[in-house]
Parts: C-alpha cells; structure tokens; sequence
C-alpha cells in the first residue's frame, strides 16, 4: 500500500502522536486529512526525513530501519520507527520504503574496486571432478577420491566436493561395482551438461536444498537486487537478523556465488557473475567479455569466474593442466581431434587475440581452409 | 577486460598478458625474482619459486619490495601461497652455509630446528658422519653434489663456501679485436657483469647469467675472466663451441696462443685458460681436478644437470659461473642449475635486446605443402618412419612453392638448407645455385661461402651440419628439409639469421613442410621450441604461396 492508503487505516490516536514527534506545527483545529497530509508530507520528502527522523534515530533503529528496508526481514524492536510514522502493525509504505531504498543506499553498499580473489565456485568443482574422473577412470571408495581431488587440486572444499559426489549420485551417475567403492560414469559429463544451461540451476538448486539453506535464492537475489554496478559491495548488517544468515553467507561464499570483503570494520558482499546469473538467468556483462588469452604455444587462459558454459567447451576440446585464478589449458594437437563449434567460436569471439599458428591448425582440422590448387611452374 | 599485465597463480606461475606490457617494463621488473619460463605470442610464463626468492634475497630484494611489484602489476589478489613463499624464502637466505675443509665439508644452521629437520632427511640421515653440534652436521667430500641436490630438492638453500683454490692469470682485454675492429661493451653485457661480481660473493661464489642466443655472452665471460684474473676452465657442449671460445679470446685479449688449449684425449692439457667439452671432462676428471681452477665456465649450462654431465659440478674452483640461453628442459631439471652453480643474477629476454637494437627481428613462417598423389600413395604404403620421412623431405611440391618464393627473393641474400640431399641437388640445378654438401671439398666450400659472404653470389644451398658453414649476413634462410624433430638444428639455423650484422631491417626464416606427415609432426616440435623463445610463426598453405600472397607481410 501506498503513504496515502497507509495513513488511512491508521487511528487519528497514533497519526496526533507522530504529528507531534515529527514536529508538525497543527492550528488548533486541524482535521483529520491535514494532519494525514501533513504527515504523508514528510514521509514522503527524503530531507524532510532526514531532518526530521534520521537525525533521531539512534544506530539500533537506523539498523532496524535498513533491515526493514532492504529486507523486510528483521526481528528488531520497531517501537521508535512507528513513533515517527515509519511503520504500523509490520507494515511499511511502499513509496516510502522505495523513496527510502533510493536514499540509504550509501549507507549499506560501498564503492571497492579490488584484484579479483580466486575462488572456484561449486560448479567449477563439478567440472573440475567431472574432467578428473574422466582421466582416471578407477573403481575407488568416496574417500579415496576426495583425498585424490584435494592432492591434486588443494584448495578444493572437501564437504563441497563430497556433495558434488552425491550429486552425481542423485542423478544416478554412480555405480558402486564393488562393496562402498564407486565409479562415476566416465560420461557423466556429456549425460549431465545435455542442456547446460538446465543442468546449472538444477545443480544449485539441489545444493540448497542439501544445505537446507531454502532461503539462499532469495539470500543471493536480496544482494542482487541492491548491488548496482560490477565495483558495489553490499553491507551484511543488513541480513544480520535473516534466518541462518551466517549459514547462508558462509555456504554462499564457500559456493563461489559471491565474495565478502572488510573496510572499516564492516562486512561487505558482492555477488559473482555466477551468483547474479543464478538469480537473474541473464548473462552478466562480465561472461560476454573478451577474457579468454591464447598463446602460440597453444594454451589457453581463462579466468575461473568465466562463463562456466565456455568452460564445459574448453574441457571438452583441452587438457586442463593448471587450476588458479585462471585455468590452464592445452589445446590438444593430435591428429584426429575434432572441435566444436561451439569450442571454435569461443576462440574466435572470446579470445583477445589469436595467433595465426592456433588459428591455422584449429580451423584446419575444421576442415575450414582452402583446399591447394597447383599451377605447375615452368621449366627451368 | 585485463587493466593490469599479471596473473599470478598459486602455483607460483605468473603470466604477463604480451598486450599489456609491450615494451616489455613489467617483465624486466618481475625478472630479478622469477626465471622466466617461455614467451610464445600471447602471453609469457615466468615462475617464483623459492629458490627464484631467496636468489632475489641475496640481491638484497625485501619481500615487501617483491610483494609491492607483484601487487602494482597484478589483476588478481596475490595468493596465499605465493605471499607465504616470499615471506619464508627472503627471511631464509643466509641461514645455511656449507664449509669445506680438507677431507669433509659441514653444513652450519643458523636455527637448532633447521638442522636437525635436515639431519632426519632421507638420503642424508645416513651420509652424515659427524654431528659436530647442535647446529652442525658433517659429511665426507665425495657427498658434496647428492648433498647440493637434496637440500635444494627439499627446499634447503646454501651459501657454498667450499670453494677456496684458484691460480692466479693475468692478461687485459684489448681495445681492438686483432684484425684492427674496434669493439664495445654494451649496456647489458656491463649489467650482466656488475651483477655477477657483485652478487656472487654474497652466496660464496656462484651464479647463473641467461642471455639470449647471439647476445654476446662470450664477451661478458671474458670480462669476468679479466676482473677476477684466475685460471680459468670453460666447459662447452661441443668442439666446435670450445674453438668459438678459443678464437673470441685470442681475438679479443691479450693472451697468447700457447695460454689457451682445447683439453680432450689427444691433448690432456690444462692451460690457464682451458676449454673443454662436458662429455671429455666428465672422462677426464680425475686430471682435472688436480688443477688448481680459480674460474669455471658453465657454458650451454641447461646441459648440465644431465645425468651423464653433472659431475663436473665435482671440480672445485673459487668462483663459477653458469651461462645459458635458456634453463627449460625437457625433463624439468633445468634450475637445478640454480642449486649447483649458483644463483641466477642476470637474465635479458630477447624482446628487450630487439627492443633496444640489438637483436635483429625474426619473422618465421612455415608452408605447409601436401604431397603429389603418387607420393602420397607410396608415403601410405611405407611403414618405415626413416623412408616415410624422406618421401616427406624430398617432397616434389616443394620445388613447385621454392619457385614462387625464389621469385620474390631476386634482391635478397638467401641461403637454403636441407637435410636431404636429392632435393637440394634438384634446386641446385634448377636454379643454378652453389650447393654445399659432403661430398664437396674444403677448398670449394670455401671458396662458395667467400662469394657468398662477399656478395659475389647471392644464394647458397647446404645440406652440410649448419654450424660448420660460415655464412653471414643472411636476409632470408630457407629450410627444405628436417632432421627429425631436432630442436638443436631449428635452433641452430635461425642463429645464422640471429647472426646477422644487418641491424635495421627485418630477416626472414621460411620452412617448407609436407603437411598431414610426420614432418609436420617434426616440425610442429622444432617450431614449438622457437615459438617458446618469443619468435612469432605464421602458417601459410601452398596454395596461398601460389597464389602469391606477400609473404613478407607476416
């Protein structure tokens, strides 16, 4: 409902009382819609809130006023913002809320541009067990394979990667030949990644839900919805009084959905381009750039935040050999490979540059350059 | 997109984005503390390891100093690991030192905990003959190179004090070579000097200089020889090495002739200035390590750590010093250099001496030329890889695609190479070109390589070994044909390019290729190597050669 609908239903008992604490000078007898006018007046005007409320308010409430409205989940005592009008029975203005939203975005987002951290996101932990089981096709027990997971790559989570196996599991890409010792499909990969875009939220979906952390969509589009640009953090103290919020910030982060940062003693969140897709199904700017770098000696780089759909391309044409804040691929060179298109338009769209020996032998084996024509040379 | 040039990988990996770092600043800025891996067209792999760390230590580089580079010039946050490693690494140096005394040498920790964590080392546990005290443990002479290896395989790095003989030589560089040509110290070779007379002391006397191919590492060894005027003993991969380093000394120097000797079977003899292949003194060592060396040259040093070679890490002098052009090697031992010469002070990449005029500019490109049906048909048929790779090698078409290059060569100094004979014969008489082979005398040979060398003739064809023809002044090198996958001989025939004394203009370096054969197998490993050495490749078909496409616009 909007301030004018708000103020309606609200007893002329509690709009005389807020008159007084917004310190609205009544002729002596002012009716009723005056005192609502005056009252939506200054509900309505950010400075008139500024002078008149948040100058007020101590920093509880100015936290409790954050949470209800960036939020609207907070457990906290709400007596003094109804004093003032803010609120009536849980209930919030809508214009009010949006006018407030507009003007206390400062308060609860900062400006950070910082190195990018690296930190693989669940999915890629996916990938990254889907492309080594694929090279060491043995018949081992779950344990077995976490410590091998963890050797090779150490800064794998291990509670994630062990759900990542029940994942599998769950999608019946499992078998278990022998008595607790397993074998993932060896075309796992192929049977999961079939409509890729499918397989994404139904993987996250089904982590949530094995997380019991239900709310985490709603967690992570919150922060999308506040988070403007790519450089904007979004303070924590705004989610301190949401159920399991510390769960679902640490699974969050654990899950490469967003990255927290400290400045002044504050906690701040900002999603990942995974995280915003997740919330929004929309590509993020940040996917369609130009990032991925080619050498001549055939390797390709590919930041471990990248479009996770160009990643399922690099390891089904490459041989990952290196996992850090970018991917180390080889482009394979033997004889009988064939590339994807999809693969080859990565290369040729996403890649900062391509150099002519790469572009030669990848179009080559597509079969794409022109066949010779001999002009027999003359003699002599 | 990218904003700053370095990736930096946990692993220790740092790419630098070539797009970003175009004169090549950020590059001579990370060097002093990582050895640089490769630089193909894109992107250049350089590598912090410990011992890269604690090198930069004994150059007296802070960690704070290291982190400030890493942190201006990285996109990424540094992680964790790299930051502990260059924290643990700079505060180590100094804290172990290895003595020699008559019969045994002592390893001496400055820390209690260090020492007895190397004493439980397996390999070293029981080779230790004595604790001598809490912070020190003995071991016999002969343990010396298994002891050098296993602390820096397990991350234990030494000040080596254990070198102490030396006989003094003394002899000045002169100021013109002995033909009257004035010759100059240039800013890099006097970098690559200072470096090493001011920081080898620091680690006991060793260290590593890298410079690229034809970048006049000779010259600094010499200036090394003259400062520190020692006997001196440069070990070669090869004779024809060792007589390269015979004719720039007594070019360049004062020395006489009977100074200088090329040690081997026929001629066991130590000079004060020895040359002498790895192979030979790993035969002779027992003569000569009854020398008194003041200096030993490590030369063509990534062939050191072979099993076959590392042994004359046994020969004692009071100063050594490795030299190479690169330490990558197939088989990852190469910075064990590192650990058994001493650390690398010095490294110039090839783009910072082209940058700076030096170098010349290569452009390599290869032609990819399929074989004639009837060819193709008995390729197929053949099982052999020897016969296969002739049937590639003297493949007809070839000459076909020679024609349209020779015809857009007429004004260029050109020299053609091949590994088969028949082929070169062909063109030979096609084209009427001087062929150098074998089969042809000295007197000839000479005589050939004068016109060409003069100007007298323009073209020349060998199938001779491409470092016993003395050629010069190349503008375009075209390979007809391959030994094997043989990196050495890829290597060797761009050097006559390198070699050029033709400053101001760009050389050119063609190989002809059968495609979809094991020569295009080959060469893909022969031009892999020289991509990885920052040279840039481009591919052509035939069929666009035919068609006249301006190959010189690579």
């Amino acid at each position: 409902m909007n301030c004018k609908e708000y103020l309606d239903i609200m007893p002329e008992k509690n709009l005389r009382k807020i008159a007084e604490m917004l310190r609205i000078a009544l002729p002596g007898k002012s009716s009723l819609n005056y005192i609502k006018y005056s009252i939506g007046k200054v509900l309505c005007d950010w400075d008139s809130i500024n002078s008149k409320i948040m100058k007020w308010l101590d920093k509880e409430d100015k936290e409790c006023l954050l949470q209800l409205v960036f939020t609207s989940r907070t457990n906290c005592n709400t007596l003094q913002l109804s004093h003032f009008g803010l609120i009536h029975n849980d209930i919030m203005p809508n214009d009010v809320v949006m006018l407030l939203q507009k003007n206390l975005r400062n308060e609860i987002t900062c400006q950070c541009s910082l190195p990018d951290k690296f930190l693989l996101s669940a999915l890629s932990q996916l990938l990254l067990l889907l492309d080594f089981v694929s090279e060491n096709d043995k018949v081992i027990s779950k344990d077995q394979l976490l410590k091998m997971m963890s050797a090779k790559y150490c800064f794998v989570d291990q509670t994630l990667c062990g759900n990542v196996i029940s994942y599998l599991e769950y999608k019946s890409l499992i078998s278990y030949p022998k008595k607790k010792k397993l074998k993932v499909d060896p075309r796992a990969r192929e049977k999961l990644f079939g409509i890729p875009e499918n397989a994404f939220f139904d993987f996250y979906v089904w982590l949530f839900k094995k997380y019991r952390l239900e709310d985490m969509l709603w967690f992570v589009g919150k922060v999308s919805e506040i988070q403007g640009e790519m450089n904007e953090w979004v303070s924590t103290k705004i989610f301190s009084d949401v159920r399991q919020s510390t769960s679902l910030r640490e699974a969050g982060l654990k899950m490469g959905l967003f990255t927290l940062v400290e400045k002044d003693k504050m906690s701040y969140l900002r999603l990942t381009p995974e995280g915003r897709f997740l919330v929004t199904k929309k590509y993020p700017p940040y996917w369609q750039e130009k990032r991925v770098i080619i050498s001549a000696d055939f390797e390709v780089l590919v930041p471990h935040n990248y479009d996770p759909f160009a990643m399922l391309e690099l390891f089904r044409n490459c041989r990952l050999k290196e996992v850090g804040y970018v991917l180390v691929f080889d482009i394979l060179q033997e004889d009988n490979v064939k590339f994807s298109e999809n693969f080859l338009d990565i290369v040729l769209n996403r890649s900062l540059e391509l150099p002519d020996v790469v572009r030669f032998e990848l179009f080559r084996t597509a079969n794409a350059l022109p066949k010779p024509n001999f002009k027999k040379p003359s003699s002599g | 997109m990218y904003e700053k040039p370095l990736i930096v990988q946990p692993s220790g990996n740092v790419f630098l984005l070539d797009r970003l770092d175009a004169k090549g600043q950020v590059a001579e800025k990370i060097l002093p503390f990582s050895d640089l891996q490769k630089c193909p067209e894109g992107f250049m792999t350089f590598s912090i390891s410990p011992f890269s760390i604690w090198s930069a230590a004994a150059m007296g580089y802070k960690s704070q100093q290291i982190i400030n580079v890493l942190k201006q010039y990285s996109h990424n946050e540094l992680p964790t690991q790299v930051l502990q490693t260059i924290c643990k690494y700079t505060a180590e140096f100094g804290t172990l030192k290895l003595q020699g005394f008559d019969d045994w040498i002592e390893l001496e920790a400055v820390n209690e905990k260090v020492i007895n964590k190397i004493a439980d080392i397996a390999g070293i546990k029981d080779r230790t003959t004595a604790r001598v005290d809490t912070k020190r443990l003995r071991f016999k002479t002969n343990f010396y190179l298994e002891l050098k290896t296993i602390l820096y395989t397990e991350g234990y790095f030494i000040i080596d004090l254990t070198n102490r003989k030396g006989k003094p030589l003394r002899f000045n560089l002169r100021n013109y070579t002995r033909d009257g040509s004035s010759f100059s110290i240039r800013d890099y070779q006097r970098q690559a000097f200072d470096s090493y007379i001011k920081y080898s002391p620091v680690v006991g006397g060793g260290g590593t200089i890298i410079m690229p191919p034809y970048s006049g590492k000779t010259l600094v060894g010499l200036l090394i020889i003259q400062d520190l005027q020692l006997s001196t003993l440069i070990l070669t991969e090869n004779i024809q090495s060792s007589e390269r380093w015979k004719t720039e000394i007594l070019d360049k120097t004062d020395l006489s002739e009977e100074s200088i000797s090329i040690f081997d079977d026929a001629n066991p003899n130590c000079t004060p200035i020895t040359l002498c292949t790895y192979s030979t003194a790993v035969s002779s060592l027992n003569i000569l390590e009854k020398e008194e060396w003041g200096f030993i040259i490590y030369d063509d040093a990534h062939k050191l750590p072979a099993e076959t070679y590392v042994n004359t890490i046994m020969l004692a002098s009071e100063r050594k010093l490795a030299m190479a052009s690169t330490l990558v090697r197939a088989d990852k031992k190469g910075s064990l250099v590192f650990a058994l010469v001493g650390p690398k002070w010095y490294e110039v990449l090839p783009k910072t001496l082209e940058r700076d005029g030096w170098l010349v500019p290569i452009l390599c490109a290869e032609v990819r030329i399929p074989l004639p049906d009837a060819e193709k048909d008995r390729y197929d048929q053949e099982s052999k890889p020897g016969i296969q790779r002739r049937i590639a090698g003297e493949n007809s078409n070839k000459k076909i695609v020679f024609e349209q290059l020779w015809k857009s060569m007429l004004t260029k100094k050109v020299l053609i190479v091949s590994w088969y004979r028949s082929i070169a014969q062909d063109l030979s008489a096609l084209h009427n070109i001087r062929l150098i082979t074998g089969n042809i005398g000295k007197n000839k040979i000479s005589q050939d390589i004068s016109k060409y060398n003069t100007g007298e003739a323009w073209t020349l064809i060998s199938t001779q070994k491409i470092e016993r023809i003395d050629v010069r002044d190349i503008d375009i090198l075209i390979a007809l044909s391959y030994q094997q996958s043989s990196e050495r001989e890829e290597y060797l025939r761009l050097g006559k390019l390198m070699a050029s004394s033709k400053k101001d203009k760009i050389l050119y370096f063609f190989s002809l290729v059968t495609e979809t054969t094991v020569e295009e197998k080959d060469y893909r490993i022969r031009r892999r190597f020289l991509i990885n050495y920052g040279y840039r490749f481009k591919i052509y078909t035939c069929h666009e050669v035919c068609e006249g496409v301006n190959i010189f616009e690579l």
